[in-house]
């Protein structure tokens, strides 16, 4: 099977490398750790955890558009966050642009290796995914 | 589907008994988060590079083990205690993953329980191996 990779910005610019902002094996799209840079310089966009939250999203937008998917594709997300406070804010983002389909989201503290960006995701995506949402029968969780 | 796992040695008992190195499920083969130790003496790394070489060392192992190589790589996860040290991940892993390969690779620093300076996952997948 082949493997198919689209990138936001040359990173080959930057010399030889294997980093690559997305791989798509078959129905799977792997997706490198996104934050909220402005993808023609790789600089943040803001020092704003919001700003820098919708940035990310539309990067990862723009990555699974070339793939003819939007962000409803994705099946699982890690969030890397520099500080807790984050959370709420980035909740509201993502769900603005992830609009019909949930999520297998996952949360961490840590610290940042670019300290200028207040967070990083990771996420995966698949191709034939419908947005189907299972809930807990009643009394399951009992 | 069936699931195939392999470990680089036998798991120490404050290892979770569960934890495993690999695991493969179809065409997927997922690596468990890998460090600088070396699974024949046990010994740690002098320094951070030799931690990366041996880190890429064992990854290139397991993989073998399965049939595959670093050409397999589609995704890494990569845990590093000093932020600083991150180019030279970088350079090493260019030393494993062959010229022409993409990987969607992450970084974060977040402290490792100590000796471990540096710690990666990684997802491989048998459909796209060289």
């Amino acid at each position: 099977m082949k493997r198919e990779h689209h990138d936001l910005y040359n990173h080959e610019q930057h010399g030889p490398g294997s980093y690559t902002d997305s791989v798509r094996v078959g129905s799977t799209i792997y997706l490198g750790g996104q934050c909220g840079y402005d993808p023609r310089t790789m600089k943040p966009v803001s020092n704003d955890f919001e700003a820098q939250a919708v940035q990310t999203m539309k990067n990862i937008e723009a990555i699974l558009g070339s793939y003819a998917v939007d962000c409803n594709a994705i099946v699982s997300m890690t969030i890397y966050f520099a500080d807790c406070k984050y959370f709420d804010a980035w909740r509201k983002v993502r769900q603005r642009f992830m609009t019909s389909s949930a999520v297998a989201a996952t949360g961490y503290v840590c610290r940042i290796i670019w300290p200028e960006f207040l967070f990083e995701v990771t996420a995966i995506a698949y191709i034939d995914s419908a947005p189907t949402h299972l809930s807990m029968p009643t009394g399951a969780a009992s | 589907m069936n699931r195939r796992t392999f470990d680089l040695w036998h798991q120490p008992e404050y290892v979770d008994p569960s934890r495993t190195d690999a695991m493969r499920c179809g065409p997927t083969l997922y690596v468990a988060g890998q460090s600088g130790q070396c699974p024949v003496t046990g010994k740690w790394g002098v320094g951070f590079e030799e931690h990366a070489v041996l880190t890429w060392k064992n990854i290139e192992l397991i993989l073998g083990k399965f049939g595959l190589d670093c050409a397999a790589i589609v995704a890494t996860l990569t845990f590093v205690s000093d932020p600083s040290d991150w180019d030279t991940f970088v350079k090493v892993s260019r030393l494993f993953i062959p010229k022409g390969i993409t990987v969607a690779s992450t970084g974060v620093a977040s402290d490792r329980w100590p000796p471990i300076l540096l710690e990666t996952s990684v997802i491989a997948r048998f459909d796209c191996a060289s």
